[in-house]
């Protein structure tokens, strides 16, 4: 019985240390408050159009696993002009019965939880100041009433004017491991006279993108003759391993600016440079809150 | 004696098989842990000494614990484990249920050798010491899988935590059926 009572002191000492060690894990790994993942986003917005258009993009951020609250809304300070509804829910229905409701959403990964929030615009600023628009900051409210300002990253809205250019879609392809292709057929002589993409410097270490193989400032100046092909390439992955660019949300559309051979000038935008679907996992989300200095 | 350990046998077939009718639980788990109360009571009235003492308060304190946990489950919504302070709640009553168990086992190796039946407590000793592992193991992969939010763990720990239970019934019919007079002739 004497190796009994050993086994079993051995047991509780065991349990003790595992439960002492278990607390201070948890107290560690917790939140003060959400983490919101940086995103970088371009948001077209359709000017003399008098259709209904939806404009709308996804906040994401990683909060404690038991964290039951809910974002209800989201203004941004530095436009109070812009107002969007934010729904945690992807389906809003207007009276929420269900069972549904009962459940918090987000995807759970160890002490931690992966939330969206699906944000939709409604009302839209005046059309002239569309392109001043640079969202970085947003005051978050929960359904408990607590409130946070979070930095966000950055939402560039841009007017956009469908307008002729002598460019013909000819394809465009895209694929999981995050190579895309976009391929033009020229239909005059066009100079590149200017690459706009202030969003671009953040995501640098994961997008690489080309204009017929070369860097896209090395393509400035350049002139494309009638008939042959633009090829603007871009492959998405974080080049560096490091965490924080790798869980960087983005949907960028640089601009490209051509003049004829009269001097009339387009713009074209390539909408090929998206962020890719992420696996997260306990660990990395706790090596990206750590890089984020939150814990 | 045998009475006593039928009544823990069924004391523990009710704590773990819970009969609910509906939304109303009929015979809740405290219900359970009384009948093994009952049990010990009618044990120590046969033996001398304050051999089941310590697991009498084991088990009262388990008793309590799952009086309160039920009260509990209805505060918290069923997530008992949101609330920091009480995340290690289900594993504290597994810790107080192995001490209940191994000191009743103890007591009962003690008995068995004051009468003689030196053969019958060493069968007892070894099942103890199964016992006791198996629990231990329940409850390493309990603790992780509390600490980690981890549910694969947890459902090891779980599966291991009601392998042991059964186990323990197969002990406590056992032991029902055990001869509890003196042997003068037993021996190893």
């Amino acid at each position: 019985m004497a190796i009994n009572s050993r086994i079993f002191k051995g047991v509780l000492l065991l349990v003790t240390i595992l439960v002492i060690v278990g607390y201070s894990l948890v107290i560690y790994f917790r939140l003060d408050q959400p983490v919101f993942f940086d995103h970088y986003y371009d948001k077209r917005i359709y000017i003399n159009e008098e259709q209904y258009q939806e404009i709308s993009f996804n906040l994401s951020y990683i909060t404690n696993v038991h964290d039951d609250r809910v974002v209800t809304q989201i203004t941004f300070p530095e436009h109070p002009e812009v107002t969007i509804q934010a729904s945690e829910y992807a389906y809003n229905a207007p009276f929420n019965w269900g069972s549904e409701k009962n459940k918090t959403p987000g995807d759970v990964y160890g002490r931690y939880s992966v939330r969206n929030v699906i944000c939709k615009m409604i009302e839209l600023p005046q059309k002239e100041d569309l392109n001043k628009i640079v969202l970085t900051h947003a005051k978050v409210l929960f359904d408990d009433a607590s409130e946070i300002t979070v930095d966000i990253g950055e939402i560039n809205l841009y007017a956009y004017m469908p307008g002729e250019i002598p460019l013909e879609h000819v394809s465009t392809s895209g694929s999981s491991d995050g190579t895309g292709e976009t391929r033009y057929r020229l239909l005059g002589n066009l100079t590149l006279t200017a690459i706009d993409s202030p969003l671009m410097a953040n995501v640098k270490d994961s997008v690489q993108w080309e204009i017929n193989n070369n860097i896209p400032n090395d393509s400035l100046g350049m002139t494309f003759q009638e008939g042959s092909f633009l090829d603007v390439t871009s492959r998405i992955g974080s080049m560096t391993g490091d965490i924080i660019s790798e869980y960087t949300l983005f949907d960028i559309h640089p601009k490209l600016t051509f003049v004829d051979d009269a001097g009339i000038q387009y713009t074209q935008h390539f909408y090929n440079i998206d962020s890719l679907y992420h696996n997260y996992s306990f660990m990395t989300l706790y090596k990206y809150i750590k890089a984020r200095g939150a814990i | 004696m045998a009475e006593g350990y039928k009544k823990i046998f069924w004391g523990i077939v009710i704590a773990t098989f819970n009969i609910t009718l509906g939304v109303i639980k009929v015979l809740p788990t405290f219900i359970g842990w009384i009948v093994v109360l009952t049990g010990l009571l009618e044990l120590e009235k046969n033996n001398s000494g304050e051999a089941f003492s310590s697991s009498k308060k084991a088990t009262k304190i388990l008793a309590a614990m799952s009086f309160g946990g039920m009260f509990l489950s209805f505060l918290g919504n069923g997530n008992v484990e949101s609330f920091l302070p009480l995340m290690f709640y289900p594993l504290f009553v597994v810790v107080i249920e192995l001490v209940v168990f191994h000191k009743i086992l103890a007591a009962s190796v003690h008995h068995f050798s004051e009468l003689n039946q030196h053969k019958t407590a060493s069968i007892y000793i070894s099942k103890d010491r199964m016992y006791l592992i198996i629990m231990g193991i329940s409850l390493v992969f309990l603790v992780i899988s509390l600490t980690f939010n981890q549910a694969t763990m947890g459902i090891v720990g779980a599966i291991l935590a009601i392998l042991s239970r059964v186990y323990l019934l197969t002990i406590m019919s056992a032991l029902g059926k055990e001869e509890h007079t003196a042997k003068d002739n037993a021996f190893i």
